[in-house]
């Protein structure tokens, strides 16, 4: 401490001066509730980010081959969409499609011809190729009975 | 040895301040992200409770005295005396909606001919669409909710009901009535809840009216507002 700011014998003339509140316990609390705070946000983040689509895309994507059929089970030409990306392709006159890029997990594909599709859950694989069988389009679309 | 006076200790920093009330006010937005609350909704009656005028609940109306708020996909609309009326052949019209959760009312609507009109609702990208409709459907003989992908219409209904025997189709106007709330969709006619059903697959999007076939419609006295 400086010579200038040392007390001196006047400071003392009325006896010892009050003690001053402990202010420390308010910045305790508040420092306290940034931490607590900050948790909570972080949290809430996680969550977020956990029911996005963020973990699909960092867990890496695979590809689905199939084969369309019409109803007379001769192969056709359809578009194979999968539902909440931008991904499509068409299958070729054989009937046959692959689509790359498709995020890791459960999936729905949808193969659609003249305006009308029918939804096909499946399970795309990182790194893997998933063959998901014969699939056939509708040309109407009918409720469920 | 006597004890040196006690000085003040050092205030709360500036900077933790600052800190504490942006932690407080980041929690809160998240917070009401995460449960799907409307941001826009909360600070709207905020500004109502200080004084602030008119109405939180309404995000749309119209009377149809013109189109202009509206996007013609397909087929043939027009303003007839202030009534929207679509058909025949497919027709898609929409309009955006700056809400994922919402009530359509449509006061009056009427079906002339055709096997029925549908109203979308959550619809992204107004040319290949995503989302869904409810369905006023003779042809099928009851009402549905569909989902689109990519401008398809998936083939097997969400949820389907028949109509009770007898339903008049066409004779009378109808009034109708959608909440679109979180993964929740719901259909009264005439005030009568018809059609209920869950999907999770889009989460926003505009509205709309569809007709097909030979179907021709009319609607009038649009009103959207946000969920309660």
């Amino acid at each position: 401490m400086p010579f200038e700011r040392s007390p001196s014998l006047k400071d003392f003339a009325q006896g010892m001066p009050p003690k001053l509140p402990d202010s420390a316990w308010k910045q305790r609390w508040i420092r306290l509730a940034i931490v607590v705070l900050s948790l909570v946000l972080g949290g809430l983040i996680l969550l977020n980010v956990t029911r996005s689509r963020v973990i699909e895309r960092i867990s890496g994507s695979g590809t689905v081959t199939g084969l369309v059929l019409d109803a007379r089970g001769q192969p056709a030409v359809a578009e194979i969409l999968i539902e909440r990306t931008a991904l499509v392709t068409q299958s070729d006159p054989s009937g046959r499609f692959t689509l790359p890029g498709v995020p890791v997990g459960q999936q729905l594909l949808v193969v659609a011809h003249t305006g009308v599709g029918v939804e096909y859950p499946i399970v795309a694989v990182a790194g893997a190729s998933v063959d998901v069988g014969t699939m056939r389009v509708e040309t109407t679309a009918v409720p469920v009975p | 040895m006597r004890q040196a006076p006690q000085r003040a200790r050092p205030g709360q920093s500036l900077v933790e301040i600052g800190l504490l009330l942006a932690l407080i006010a980041a929690v809160a937005v998240v917070g009401l992200g995460v449960t799907g609350t409307s941001i826009r909704t909360v600070l709207c009656n905020v500004g109502r409770t200080f004084g602030g005028g008119g109405s939180c609940g309404t995000l749309f109306s119209d009377d149809f005295t013109n189109l202009k708020a509206w996007q013609i996909a397909a087929g043939t609309w027009a303003s007839v005396d202030g009534v929207l009326t679509g058909g025949p052949s497919e027709g898609r019209i929409f309009t955006p909606l700056a809400a994922n959760d919402y009530v359509i009312d449509v006061d009056t609507t009427h079906l002339a001919q055709g096997n029925g009109y549908g109203v979308f609702f959550r619809i992204q990208d107004f040319g290949k669409i995503n989302g869904y409709s409810f369905q006023y459907d003779p042809g099928l003989g009851g009402f549905a909710f569909r989902k689109w992908v990519g401008g398809s219409e998936i083939s097997a209904p969400l949820a389907f009901v028949k109509a009770p025997a007898g339903y008049d189709w066409y004779a009378a106007n109808r009034k109708l009535q959608l909440t679109v709330s979180g993964d929740t969709f719901t259909a009264l006619v005439d005030g009568q809840a018809v059609l209920t059903t869950k999907d999770s697959t889009y989460a926003a999007g505009g509205m709309g009216f569809r007709t097909w076939d030979s179907t021709k419609a009319s609607f009038d006295n649009l009103t959207v507002r946000a969920v309660p």
